[in-house]
């Protein structure tokens, strides 16, 4: 298969300003994503991950540079780029589960009929193993199911690139793994693109095949290239090799006190102090 | 320590007792103890039965006027009004909202008309009504529109504000934007608002067109339950004084704990929004 550039980053940058404050989220980030591959953004928090896939999602716009999408300039939301979120409130707590995939499908293919919404939806439902649950309510399902729902909603529409904004992070560590390897054997049966925002070295190396180091400041740290044979062994030195690389990668630079904080001048103000009273009191 | 266990076993046997009958069985007993209190002093004749009728003769009086059928004919005047005038409210509170959620210039000039006219009790504007539009069921739908809309836009206005994030980005995600994401995504999410929102409306509009109807009456043979309630004390029928407040009491209570409850249980409540 010829892999066919889909999302191309340019020398993006994101400045957000907050009264007199700007804060800059990305700074000159350029990476290319080809059809059918998982790429993983990783980060330290604060590095500009989420900001990254917002802008590739279109809710926001970079202050410069330019994300293509299929070699369009990317604008504002589209049905292209489908986002789950971390947020387990993203699925339409008045519509069933089958009714929120059903909807999502009535918007992303008006010209089907509603049989074939309906179809459409209960093959996507089967997918992410939920077909025995089309009827209930956003509310009466456990968080993991949440994400699976919102999972079929957005592969509903048939996106070309799925973005993934900490999807399981709000998951206990069991259901993180399941859902992590159903989300690969999702990837391998829809071949669709992925862009998997995670702060999780290990997430990371389990899913993707390129993984972009963002830096404090929204830099790109390293791209690293992840050539492990699938399905990935946590057990294999080679993983474990990379794991320790990643690790390095993402430890934060060493520590350097902050003189203006008033938190920090506290504490060292007291040891000065103290000797002072006591040399007073002694002779 | 004291003794303590001793303590808690009463207060289990007393929660016990308290339970023995359901709560709405208490509240009606109470109310029928209420009924026969006043039958009593009533026929001890301390005020003049014309002004304090026992309960029995306001009972009577009601079922004449139901079999008479006048009073029917004005709790249906009175609810059609009704029934016009909040439906005209929502639907302008809906546009007045979702223009102000899409527009920030219009936001700022509903929410300073808001605070000038929000705190004007309804009635107050009645005399321009009557002055601008004359006497009639137009002043009194307009007048229920007028009472209905502040309470309503505010709910539903800061109801709309606090959808959560990421289901209007969700929205937004799927292709809706404008006045769609608002119809789709953002009114149903912003539902317990509007529901809360439409409680406080629905007994401001009916305050509102029964006071109105006392004080210039429609057009005398279509005029509602407030009218009935004016030509009655006029007449100085005071049992159907009486019997009248009885029906507005029955409309209210059915509204409030049949209709906005059984709605509630069928939306929110379902879906499980209702928490929030």
């Amino acid at each position: 298969m010829k892999a066919v550039e889909q999302v191309e980053f340019r020398q993006v940058t994101k400045v957000f300003t907050a009264g007199r404050r700007t804060i800059t989220a990305l700074d000159g980030v350029s990476f290319t994503v080809k059809q059918g591959e998982f790429w993983t953004i990783i980060g330290p928090s604060g590095s500009g991950k989420t900001t990254l896939l917002r802008c590739l999602a279109g809710f926001e716009t970079p202050t410069s540079g330019e994300i293509l999408m299929a070699g369009q300039k990317v604008t504002g939301p589209g049905r292209d780029r489908m986002m789950v979120f971390q947020d387990l409130a993203q699925l339409f707590p008045w519509r069933t589960v089958l009714g929120n995939v059903t909807f999502a499908l009535s918007l992303a293919h008006p010209e089907e009929t509603l049989r074939r919404r309906q179809e459409l939806a209960r093959y996507n439902l089967e997918l992410v193993g939920l077909e025995d649950y089309a009827n209930l309510y956003p509310h009466q399902l456990s968080g993991g199911m949440k994400q699976r729902v919102a999972i079929a909603r957005a592969l509903g529409v048939r996106p070309q690139v799925l973005l993934m904004d900490e999807p399981f992070g709000s998951l206990d560590a069991i259901t993180r793994t399941t859902l992590q390897s159903e989300l690969l054997r999702i990837w391998a049966e829809t071949k669709v693109t992925v862009v998997f925002v995670t702060h999780n070295i290990e997430e990371a190396l389990v899913a993707s095949d390129h993984i972009v180091v963002l830096a404090r400041g929204g830099k790109v740290h390293a791209l690293v290239t992840n050539t492990l044979p699938r399905p990935r062994q946590l057990d294999d030195p080679r993983f474990s090799r990379l794991w320790q690389h990643l690790h390095r990668l993402l430890e934060p630079a060493p520590h350097i006190p902050e003189p203006s904080s008033s938190g920090a001048r506290g504490p060292e103000a007291l040891p000065l102090a103290k000797p002072a009273t006591g040399s007073a009191s002694s002779p | 320590m004291r003794c303590l266990p001793l303590d808690l076993t009463a207060t289990i046997s007393q929660g016990k007792r308290g339970d023995c009958l359901p709560k709405y069985l208490r509240q009606v007993g109470f109310l029928c103890a209420l009924a026969l209190g006043w039958e009593l002093v009533a026929r001890l004749h301390i005020w003049p039965e014309l002004l304090f009728p026992p309960v029995t003769s306001i009972l009577g009086s009601l079922a004449t006027e139901f079999s008479q059928g006048e009073i029917a004919g004005r709790t249906w005047h009175s609810l059609s009004l009704i029934a016009t005038g909040l439906s005209l409210a929502c639907l302008a509170s809906f546009l007045a909202s979702a223009l102000a959620m899409l527009f920030p210039v219009l936001a700022d000039a509903l929410l300073a008309l808001m605070a000038v006219l929000h705190p004007l009790p309804a009635i107050a504007i009645l005399p321009i009504l009557l002055l601008w539009f004359k006497t009639g069921p137009h002043s009194i739908v307009i007048l229920i529109v007028f009472s209905a809309f502040w309470p309503l836009t505010a709910s539903i206005y800061s109801g709309l504000r606090s959808v959560p994030v990421t289901q209007v980005e969700a929205g937004r995600n799927l292709g809706l934007k404008g006045l769609r994401l608002v119809w789709h995504v953002m009114l149903p999410a912003a539902l317990p608002a509007l529901m809360a929102g439409l409680r406080v409306s629905w007994a401001r509009a009916w305050q509102a067109s029964v006071a109105a109807e006392m004080v210039f009456g429609a057009s005398g043979k279509d005029g509602g339950l407030g009218w009935f309630l004016y030509i009655r004390r006029y007449f100085l029928e005071v049992p159907a004084v009486f019997a009248g407040m009885l029906v507005i009491i029955a409309i209210g209570l059915f509204v409030e704990n049949l209709l906005f409850t059984s709605l509630e249980h069928h939306t929110i409540e379902r879906w499980g929004m209702s928490s929030e």
